[in-house]
């Protein structure tokens, strides 16, 4: 069971670049890149705040719960 | 890893302990100079050397005291003390040079370890696997100082003692418990200790630097 970061699909469909989120967000690039690769251990909510605002989106659309397959 | 600027006090603490660090190893360095001239028949005497025995010693000593008319005898009780050699054979002081060069060289590593310690702490890197391994490093190392310590003692006790024949003094026993020295046993124990709380601190370190 996991809980996966859709950041890289998020910019995606908005062609959004991590180095132009990071200026508009206020989050370095090497947390983003964190957060991006699903290293991030937590996120606080003033962090999910600015993304869903800078993104115009919701929480549950960044963040995805999966049932892990694999024994 | 996030790194900070030492604060003052932990630069004062890192520059007295590099000043203790290289007089360690001058003294080290005077030391060996001084065992290899002894050792060779250059020198007559090692400096630093220690011929104290502790030992639990029966003084074969009776006294009398004097109140109002009346006169008591009083004998000295059996006692743990250390008893110095002030002429001590060269067989022995050739031992008890060897032995003290080691506990030297012991003392001048432990002072090393803490060195990188400290170093590590002021340059930000307070909880790191390089410091928890320094302070497991160091408890270890006092460990098995102790052990050395408890050896040469009794080495000494049952090498002196043996041919030792004193009229005034008795000696019992090594003082073997006397001589535990738990001391070095509760310092190793406490920095054993800390060194698990550097672990829990730096998982607190990393779930810090991965909540982003």
């Amino acid at each position: 069971m996991a809980v996966i970061v859709n950041l890289d699909v998020m910019l995606a469909t908005r062609k959004m670049s991590l180095t132009e989120l990071s200026e508009k967000v206020g989050i370095t690039m090497s947390n983003l890149s964190i957060l991006k690769k699903g290293k991030a251990k937590a996120i606080r909510f003033s962090t999910l705040n600015a993304l869903c605002n800078v993104l115009e989106c919701q929480p549950g659309d960044l963040l995805e719960f999966r049932i892990d397959e694999s024994p | 890893m996030e790194t900070k600027k030492a604060p003052r006090s932990i630069n004062v603490i890192y520059w007295i302990i590099n000043l203790f660090f290289w007089l360690a190893v001058i003294i080290i360095f005077g030391l060996m100079v001084d065992t290899v001239l002894f050792y060779t028949g250059v020198s007559n005497d090692v400096g630093l050397s220690g011929r104290t025995l502790p030992v639990n010693i029966k003084i074969l000593e009776t006294g009398e005291l004097h109140h109002g008319d009346k006169n008591f005898t009083l004998k000295l009780k059996t006692t743990t003390e250390n008893i110095e050699v002030v002429n001590p054979p060269r067989f022995i002081t050739k031992k008890s040079a060897l032995v003290n060069l080691l506990i030297f060289i012991i003392s001048l590593y432990l002072i090393w370890i803490f060195r990188k310690f400290v170093k590590n702490v002021k340059s930000g890197e307070t909880f790191s696997i390089k410091n928890i391994s320094l302070l497991k490093r160091i408890s270890y190392v006092l460990v098995g100082s102790w052990f050395v310590k408890i050896i040469y003692v009794q080495y000494l006790y049952f090498y002196i003692t043996g041919h030792i024949k004193l009229d005034q003094v008795k000696i019992l026993s090594s003082g073997f418990l006397y001589n535990l020295n738990l001391d070095l046993l509760w310092q190793a124990l406490i920095i054993w200790v800390l060194a698990h709380i550097f672990i829990t601190g730096l998982k607190l370190q990393q779930e810090k630097e991965l909540t982003i």
